[in-house]
């Protein structure tokens, strides 16, 4: 099994890019989902206030 | 016919586009995921060593298909650049935007890559080849337009006009670039080791297998990344707008329907 | 004609602050010195690179002026009055980018063979230079009228142009030094100049409609 994972002397090249496209990707699925739930919370925050508005007058 | 009208038209209007795309996020997230992971076994793990690369070509699985994804998307920035400027369309205006970072990502991807595949082939991390250095450049077009955006930030519509201008006239130059830029490596290098030799000789379905499920994860990931920027651009832009809080609302009452919070 | 009444405004204003116009030359001398001390080689190299530095320094000396194009036009609201005056803006913008040759553009072609002299550039190339440069400093004022235009109301938006229009000077670079390098090797420089003469067609016809576009967007 493990001589699958064995790239030879490509090793390094190999896994480097590998590991290049992957954390690519990561960091790019957390920094734009982290983006949607902020500004959803946001939104969620500035309906409370206008409902307290609403329900105060 | 007059679904795919009605379906272009609501897909034009930032209310009925966020309904729609916020069903696609999971499935495309997960359809990237699946297909990554198999393409990533298939090709590292399956497929037969090149008979003259070795191993070193299994570096093609992620550096080919972020290539192409960065020229699709600088194509998707370039249409909907377009379409931002001559018809002010709001949800073009996100999709470009919303582009811009993961289309960047997706360069430099291809740049390091390309890199890591260089040492072992040319011997050197970088070589001027016309690929590699036309790739580069596609890098400065994207930076451009987020330059050119985050300058004028706090009036986003005006931002947004400007880079669809930028993202044009990229558009307009990439051809003349990469012309001459494949113009100049021809009269100043003798041919080096182009590393897509390997991949004129992928004609084994074992290995086109992979790079095809890759191509095809990168695609769905990018729909992925796209829309949640799109959607949150959108937010962020029309959050004085009644749909916004309703759009919100909606979603929080279907996440708890007791309505607490 | 209101194109000529433009550019004259602009070249007199140009011409009373002259330092619009040596600031570009003295910019390369000073750069120029920085190669021999830097290389500490003798005439052989720099020879042998003096065709792309010649070139390098010559774009380089007109992108540091390129920002100010539209600058001061936009902040004292003599852009407006065009535009209100019903002058049409593509015309206006053309009007720019010639003021800004005559006054950038022209000397650096007429300084470009005491670069070549500092470098040792071999004798064949001069009349290659002056006329690639001939050809390209278009190129760069009409560009810059784009990049100026984008970012005229920005602070400090220097190394933003430089970002915005080094991806459209790339081919003119690489057919303008292109040129100078094949004659001093002793080819023919005639391929690269024709490339070169298409680049400042198109930019003539392309440039300032992307440059008037992006006033109006900026003035809206």
């Amino acid at each position: 099994m493990l001589e699958l994972f064995d790239m030879g002397k490509y090793n390094f090249y190999v896994w480097a890019s590998i590991a290049v496209f992957v954390v690519a990707l990561l960091a790019d699925y957390l920094s734009a989902s982290s983006q949607h739930k902020n500004i959803k919370k946001q939104v969620k925050a500035q309906n409370r206030q206008v409902n307290a508005r609403r329900n105060k007058s | 016919m007059n679904r795919i009208v009605k379906f272009y038209h609501e897909m034009g209007s930032p209310p009925s586009f966020y309904r729609i795309t916020s069903h696609w996020l999971k499935p495309m997230l997960w359809l990237a995921i699946v297909l990554t992971v198999y393409g990533l076994i298939d090709g590292l793990l399956m497929a037969p060593t090149d008979y003259q690369q070795g191993d070193s070509y299994r570096i093609i699985f992620v550096h080919v298909p972020a290539a192409w994804m960065s020229m699709f998307i600088y194509g998707i920035i370039g249409i909907s650049g377009i379409i931002t400027f001559v018809w002010r369309m709001k949800v073009a205006e996100a999709v470009m935007m919303a582009s811009v970072p993961i289309g960047a990502l997706f360069t430099a991807v291809t740049l390091l890559t390309g890199m890591l595949w260089g040492k072992p082939m040319w011997g050197t991390y970088w070589d001027w080849d016309a690929r590699m250095t036309s790739e580069l450049i596609l890098l400065f077009l994207y930076i451009g337009v987020a330059g050119i955006y985050s300058a004028y930030e706090e009036d986003p519509r005006k931002a947004a006009r400007l880079a669809a201008l930028v993202a044009i006239i990229g558009l307009v130059n990439l051809p003349v670039i990469r012309y001459s830029v494949y113009w100049w490596t021809s009269i100043h290098q003798g041919s080096s080791v182009s590393l897509m030799g390997g991949a004129n000789g992928i004609q084994h379905w074992d290995m086109l297998r992979p790079l095809l499920v890759m191509a095809l994860a990168t695609k769905f990931y990018y729909i992925y990344s796209m829309l949640a920027r799109a959607q949150t651009y959108l937010l962020k832009t029309e959050r004085k707008k009644q749909w916004v809080l309703e759009a919100i609302d909606q979603q929080t009452n279907h996440n708890n329907p007791a309505g607490a919070k | 004609m209101r194109f000529w009444a433009l550019f004259k405004r602009d070249v007199l204003v140009a011409w009373r602050k002259k330092s619009n116009i040596y600031q570009p030359l003295v910019f390369q001398l000073l750069i120029v010195t920085m190669f021999p001390l830097g290389l500490g080689a003798g005439a052989q190299t720099l020879a042998k690179i003096a065709p792309a530095v010649v070139w390098i320094l010559a774009l380089l000396s007109t992108l540091i002026t390129l920002e100010n194009i539209f600058k001061n036009d936009y902040e004292d609201g003599s852009l407006d009055v065009y535009v209100l005056s019903g002058m049409s803006l593509p015309t206006a913008t053309l009007s720019k980018a010639a003021a800004h040759w005559l006054t950038t553009g022209v000397p650096v072609i007429l300084f470009a063979p005491v670069i070549g002299v500092l470098l040792h550039l071999p004798a064949q190339a001069y009349a290659v230079l002056m006329l690639s440069l001939l050809l390209a400093t278009p190129i760069f004022s009409l560009l810059g009228t784009v990049g100026s235009a984008l970012i005229m109301n920005i602070k400090n938006g220097g190394m933003l142009l430089s970002v915005l229009i080094m991806p459209l000077l790339a081919p003119v670079l690489i057919f303008g030094a292109g040129a100078v390098l094949e004659t001093t090797l002793g080819n023919s420089a005639f391929g690269h100049l024709m490339l070169l003469l298409g680049c400042t067609v198109l930019s003539i016809t392309l440039a300032p409609l992307a440059a008037a576009a992006a006033v109006k967007i900026n003035l809206e």
